[in-house]
């Protein structure tokens, strides 16, 4: 049995790619890591938006943890053994570090992230993997245009207290 | 065998990583039961060694270089065949640039398969960016695959 990594932040490209994996895991009986990263968001100039908001990281981090959770939910429905991990820094970085660790046979992300709130994925983390991973990468688009109440919940705090 | 509906399209430039993406993208056909079309894009060159080529000598060059790769590409397809069995291949040989050559062919395709390196220099024909400008426009997902440590298939356990 092998391993499939995905790279995920909870948007609709990172669930087109997490049905994908959870199908060539069906199929293939491998076992599933979900990968997340987190960080401090920076502002203009490098800004940390920690000093304006307290509290951001705090979110980021339970973006993450939930994300996973959702993540490993999926992967139970599906029968699909899967494990998860919660990083800290930069997504691409962390996604390569985890795969030269655990040697997956594949890396499956999505195309595009939340792009602004941190470019999660693509452009920044989808280039980034493709261009450091150590094995293939399955690029996987989302299904339909985001959905703009789904990115609007995705920073309930940013909203909140503006 | 029933022509196949399901379609996996593959990159091809003559480059090792996009020779390994070609046995993944027969692999990743048979099981899915689908058609392999393996596709090469060239394009006239407008520089060459760093100096503007005259279009008279950017065709002459062009043409060299879409024999070049016809030759490759069907040496590697002619390799390719031998373990097909029976998945359908057919090639394409298209004039443009690659990134948006493959993300056209690929419109109706359940995969594509590109190499994560091709040729640079004049040649520009799958560069790394060519891997990810595929995976940021193209339709369906695709799949990059690095020249070294190739797994059997997306499948493989």
């Amino acid at each position: 049995m092998s391993t499939i990594l995905v790279g995920t932040d909870g948007s609709a490209a990172a669930r087109a790619a997490t049905a994908v994996a959870l199908d060539l895991a069906k199929a293939s009986g491998d076992e599933i890591v979900f990968v997340t990263a987190w960080r401090e968001l920076r502002g203009d100039f490098g800004l940390p938006l920690d000093a304006i908001y307290p509290g951001l990281v705090e979110l980021e981090r339970e973006w993450a943890r939930a994300t996973l959770a959702a993540a490993a939910a999926e992967a139970k429905a599906a029968c699909v053994s899967a494990t998860t991990l919660s990083r800290h820094g930069a997504a691409a970085d962390q996604i390569c570090a985890v795969a030269r660790r655990r040697q997956p046979r594949l890396i499956v992300v999505g195309s595009r992230g939340w792009g602004p709130v941190d470019g999660v994925l693509f452009g920044n983390v989808s280039s980034g993997v493709l261009r450091h991973a150590p094995c293939p990468v399955l690029v996987v688009p989302a299904t339909g245009e985001p959905d703009e109440a789904e990115r609007a919940g995705a920073v309930p705090a940013l909203v909140g207290k503006e | 065998m029933a022509p196949a509906s399901a379609l996996v399209v593959a990159g091809f430039d003559g480059s090792p990583s996009s020779e390994a993406a070609l046995r993944v993208a027969l692999c990743e056909a048979k099981l899915r039961q689908a058609r392999l079309l393996v596709v090469s894009a060239w394009h006239a060159p407008t520089r060459y060694y760093g100096s503007a080529a005259a279009p008279s000598a950017s065709r002459a060059l062009a043409e060299d270089t879409r024999k070049e790769l016809a030759t490759k590409l069907e040496a590697a397809v002619a390799a390719l065949r031998e373990e097909a069995d029976g998945t359908a291949i057919e090639t394409r040989l298209v004039e443009g640039a690659a990134a948006s050559v493959l993300a056209d062919e690929a419109a109706d395709a359940d995969l594509l398969v590109v190499g994560s390196r091709g040729f640079g220099g004049f040649r520009e024909l799958l560069l790394g960016s060519v891997g990810r400008q595929c995976a940021e426009h193209a339709p369906c997902p695709v799949l990059v695959v690095p020249s070294q440590a190739i797994p059997a298939t997306l499948l493989s356990a």
